[in-house]
């Protein structure tokens, strides 16, 4: 398969960007998004201009870290996946592919579409944990929890911050990550000590690092690799109301 | 506002949700009291519900309710809509082909085109009747429904002087000419039970639904305003967490419901205007 790719090139957080185009030839259908840029940067390597940088570690879709907005897509076409999980197959050849980093305030461009995602673990570290006991690991079954709830918290928890949610937002709103965190520890006995503080703080910390504001579009949840629902939304804006009471 | 400012993103789009939902029953209401004007008695129920909603003391209060809630309303939605703007500062080259729900990308636009139409709405019948907008018609409190034809007899010459027409020569006896007409002045011509002029929003209403550029002007602003609503209804349900897997659904199609009967029940009162009277 042969691709016309239109990708944004940025030198630094300061410098002004562009696009570039580049022709990739002979990609396998099989081939995933990511490695298919793997062999565009080979082929950049071998001609001595500057690889493209993005973002990628796991490659298997739980670690969060591969990004990329593509033909107007967070993540892709596909549903329910990550950019590392997209295979070529999605594309017609010759197609022309736009690749751009996620754009918000609140995800800087680092380089060229690599952004700073920081504001996650800003808001994480804000309120989206349960306060540790040290000492012996408990028993699993010491805290009873309903199957539902359960099951509710394990889909919340899904959530692997890639951030895909802000990037799909025409509001640039990190409501579904926010409200997935607390969503799933909201469901747990453990996670409810500390709901009220956590749900204000962390709806505090997202609304100073810029992010906008949910207006239930649902193109969140329509991109999200982990398939999490805005339902979560309607639960963080229950514990945000209940949080005052 | 500074203070507003600084206050949770989602404490405002709390506020903002609920009152869009108390515009929504207003309309429900201004829609029901419109259709009054399709019964065949020339605009009887229709002026006697507008003179019961002009001068009820309860109606009153909610009338400036009304108002300082429609003043929230678009205040809170643009600055929302502002801090939105921002955290996007630069676009993307492609644009968003997500999946959406109906309407809801185009929330600010449907609400700038329903807030012109609200003033126009305003210029060509609340004005009239704060005073600050002459109106074309002229309608005697409803509790007098017709001036006393004895009365009219004996005040002939008075009547034309306070209703001749200059230019035309001809009487309308629903619009003083006068401008320094007193109480007593139309107690003379008019009977012992006058009380007030009101506004005639029956004869506005048709004589503007007669006029073919304000009528398609009209049915396109309530289309906007409709598509507003049809995001507008479960939006508000969503952002007061009443939402979960069992009701996400009937909420969604009760708003379309909502939304259709209010925009139909609004067209239809202007289409059937236009064709029958």
């Amino acid at each position: 398969m042969d691709f016309t790719l239109k990708v944004w090139r940025q030198e630094g957080p300061k410098a002004k960007g562009r696009f570039e185009t580049y022709k990739v030839t002979n990609i396998s259908p099989d081939c995933s998004f990511l490695e298919m840029l793997d062999i565009l940067n080979e082929s950049l390597v071998a001609q001595g201009v500057e690889p493209v940088c993005f973002d990628h570690d796991c490659r298997e879709g739980i670690c969060g870290m591969c990004s990329l907005y593509i033909n107007g897509h967070p993540h892709g076409p596909d549903s329910q996946v990550t950019t590392c999980q997209l295979h070529m197959r999605k594309f017609k050849s010759g197609e022309t592919i736009y690749i751009e980093p996620w754009r918000s305030a609140a995800f800087p461009v680092i380089k060229d579409l690599v952004v700073d995602r920081q504001a996650f673990d800003k808001i994480i570290q804000a309120g989206g944990f349960i306060s540790a006991t040290t000492g012996g690991v408990p028993d699993g079954n010491a805290i009873p929890i309903p199957k539902k709830d359960a099951d509710t918290a394990m889909d919340a928890a899904a959530c692997i911050g890639c951030g895909a949610c802000v990037a799909a937002c025409k509001n640039a709103s990190a409501m579904l990550f926010v409200s997935a965190k607390v969503s799933h520890l909201a469901h747990l006995p453990q996670g409810r000590l500390e709901a009220a503080e956590r749900v204000k703080k962390m709806i505090a910390k997202m609304d100073e690092l810029g992010f906008g504001n949910c207006t239930n579009t649902g193109a969140c949840e329509a991109e999200c690799p982990k398939g999490i629902k805005i339902l979560h939304i309607a639960k963080l804006n229950r514990e945000f109301m209940k949080a005052h009471f | 506002m500074s203070k507003f400012l600084k206050m949770a993103s989602v404490t405002q789009k709390i506020t903002l949700a609920l009152l869009g939902l108390f515009l929504m029953l207003f309309l429900l209401l201004h829609g029901g009291i419109n259709l009054c004007m399709l019964r065949s008695d020339g605009g009887a129920w229709f002026r006697a519900a507008a003179h019961f909603m002009g001068t009820n003391y309860i109606v009153k209060v909610f009338e400036v309710v009304l108002f300082a809630v429609f003043v929230l309303h678009i205040l809170i939605g643009l600055v929302l809509q502002f801090q939105n703007w921002r955290a996007r500062p630069v676009g993307y080259k492609v644009s968003n082909k997500s999946r959406t729900q109906a309407g809801s990308k185009f929330m600010i636009y449907t609400g700038i085109l329903v807030f012109i139409f609200l003033c126009l709405h305003m210029v060509n019948f609340y004005f009239v009747k704060l005073g600050i907008v002459e109106g074309k018609y002229m309608v005697e409190a409803a509790d007098v429904q017709y001036a006393d034809p004895a009365c009219l007899q004996q005040n002939q010459e008075k009547l034309l002087a306070l209703f001749q027409n200059p230019d035309s020569t001809a009487i309308n006896p629903l619009k003083p000419v006068a401008d320094n007409i007193s109480k007593e002045d139309l107690t003379q011509v008019f009977g012992t039970g006058f009380t007030h002029y009101e506004p005639d929003f029956y004869n506005m209403a048709k004589e503007l639904f007669n006029n073919t550029a304000y009528l398609i002007i009209y049915l396109v602003l309530l289309l906007a305003l409709g598509i507003h609503l049809i995001h507008a209804f479960p939006s508000a349900f969503h952002t007061l967490g009443m939402n979960g897997p069992r009701v996400d659904k009937p909420v969604k199609a009760i708003g379309a419901v909502y939304a259709v009967i209010i925009v139909l029940m609004f067209w239809a009162v202007a289409i059937g205007m236009n064709i029958l009277y």
